[in-house]
């Protein structure tokens, strides 16, 4: 009877502990969500800042001054998370805002590349899908375009990555775009700036170049031999569970079958009492 | 058989997570493509003492800097990354491999990070750690991943 009650004391603990686990993990769960769609709703619409564009407008102007080349670009997203908000960017090796058909004609360009990326963001309640577009207009030679932009993927700058992030992936397809256009072997590769040596600068420091490429392997390697030891220390647990009741059975048979015994006994000797 | 196994099913589990553990350290210990970014060069790119320059050690390829870039990253994944007009540049910890075009195939220079840093600072130094806007909206807008 007490046993009883043990167990049933015993049931109810693990109850409560099951349901506080339960609740932990929904919170857990339920905060997780939470922070991925604060994260995620970020609605504003990315300009490019004149620090950035004045980079690449510099290493357009040093390629040019080696190459000849004139790099144009132009740039727009609308985003209708906010209304249809646009932003658009226009510039070349000449400027921001200067674009490559504004370029006098006194200005001598031996080639001529120009970027265009359209990316359209739409509202989260929206049916259809994000899109954009990535074009390369060369001239003279029209055929290099589409060389390059598939060059360009190779390097990482494709529609899909233009949509999840316009600004980095322009900022990567310009300042990319004269060295392809050295590749192909049409103008002279732009020499580096080399800066005076300095010893106050020093690389900072970035983590470890075996974790970044076996890491997923030995966390699953070590994951598997967890488990391992786990199935097997289950497995002794199991096998002397077994036994126990093995054990706790046969004693049980055993006493059982003495009873029997005992009683049969006592009802063959009982009538021998009655005769007596 | 069936009763055996049913007896023994932890274990046969237990063997199979282990030898799927082992198969994986062994991919790890006889991965192809060297101890390192800068060993890993060393073996499939042809030397070029002669083109040693700024305390870095040069190769060849006959292949384009983006072609060399894809082979080397493919293998192992740089820290960072940048390309622009001069090259391509590949942040790893203990060295900083950065591949100049040169004629139709690539020189790749291998430098020690201090040392790359502060040749390079003009082209790198801004970039690896771009901070003033374009690192600022990576992740993209509303839409991302949509």
């Amino acid at each position: 009877m007490s046993q009883d009650i043990k167990k049933g004391i015993n049931r109810n603990i693990n109850k409560k502990k099951l349901r506080i686990t339960a609740y932990l993990a929904c919170m857990i769960i339920a905060g997780g969500i939470v922070i991925s769609i604060l994260v995620s709703d970020d609605e504003s619409t990315p300009t490019i800042t004149r620090e950035d564009a004045q980079a690449v407008v510099d290493n357009l102007a040093a390629a040019y001054q080696v190459q000849g080349v004139c790099y144009g670009w132009s740039l727009s997203i609308t985003n209708f998370a906010r209304s249809g908000e646009r932003v658009e960017s226009v510039g070349s090796n000449f400027g921001t805002g200067i674009e490559l058909v504004d370029i006098p004609e006194t200005v001598e360009c031996e080639g001529r590349v120009r970027l265009t990326a359209q990316v359209t963001w739409t509202s989260e309640q929206s049916e259809s899908e994000d899109s954009g577009s990535l074009r390369i207009d060369t001239e003279p030679n029209a055929a290099l375009g589409p060389l390059l932009t598939s060059q360009l993927a190779d390097l990482g700058v494709t529609v899909h990555a233009l949509i999840d992030d316009p600004i980095e992936v322009w900022a990567q397809a310009m300042l990319a775009l004269p060295l392809l256009m050295t590749e192909n072997g049409a103008f002279e590769p732009v020499p580096p700036v080399i800066s005076p040596p300095s010893s106050a600068i020093t690389a900072p420091e970035v983590g470890s170049d075996w974790w970044r490429r076996h890491g997923m392997t030995s966390t699953i390697a070590v994951v598997c031999f967890v488990l391992a030891l786990l199935c097997v220390w289950l497995g002794v647990l199991a096998g002397r569970w077994d036994r126990h009741n093995q054990d706790t059975n046969s004693k049980r048979r055993a006493s059982g079958r003495s009873t029997r015994q005992s009683s049969a006994v006592e009802k063959t000797e009982a009538p021998v009492e009655k005769t007596e | 058989m069936r009763q055996w196994f049913k007896k023994n099913r932890l274990f046969f589990i237990a063997a199979i997570l282990a030898a799927l553990g082992l198969i994986l350290t062994l991919a790890v210990i006889f991965a192809p493509g060297g101890r390192n970014p800068a060993d890993y060069v060393a073996q499939h790119y042809t030397r070029a003492a002669e083109l040693d320059r700024n305390g870095g050690r040069a190769y060849t390829s006959s292949r384009p800097p983006r072609t060399v870039s894809e082979e080397i990253t493919d293998v192992w994944r740089p820290a960072d990354y940048y390309a622009d007009a001069v090259g391509i540049f590949l942040r790893y910890s203990n060295d900083v491999i950065v591949i100049f075009p040169r004629g139709a195939g690539s020189l790749i220079m291998i430098y020690d990070p201090d040392r790359a840093y502060r040749l390079y600072h003009s082209h790198i130094g801004s970039h690896w750690g771009w901070s003033s806007g374009v690192d600022s909206v990576r992740g993209g807008g509303p839409g991302a991943g949509k």
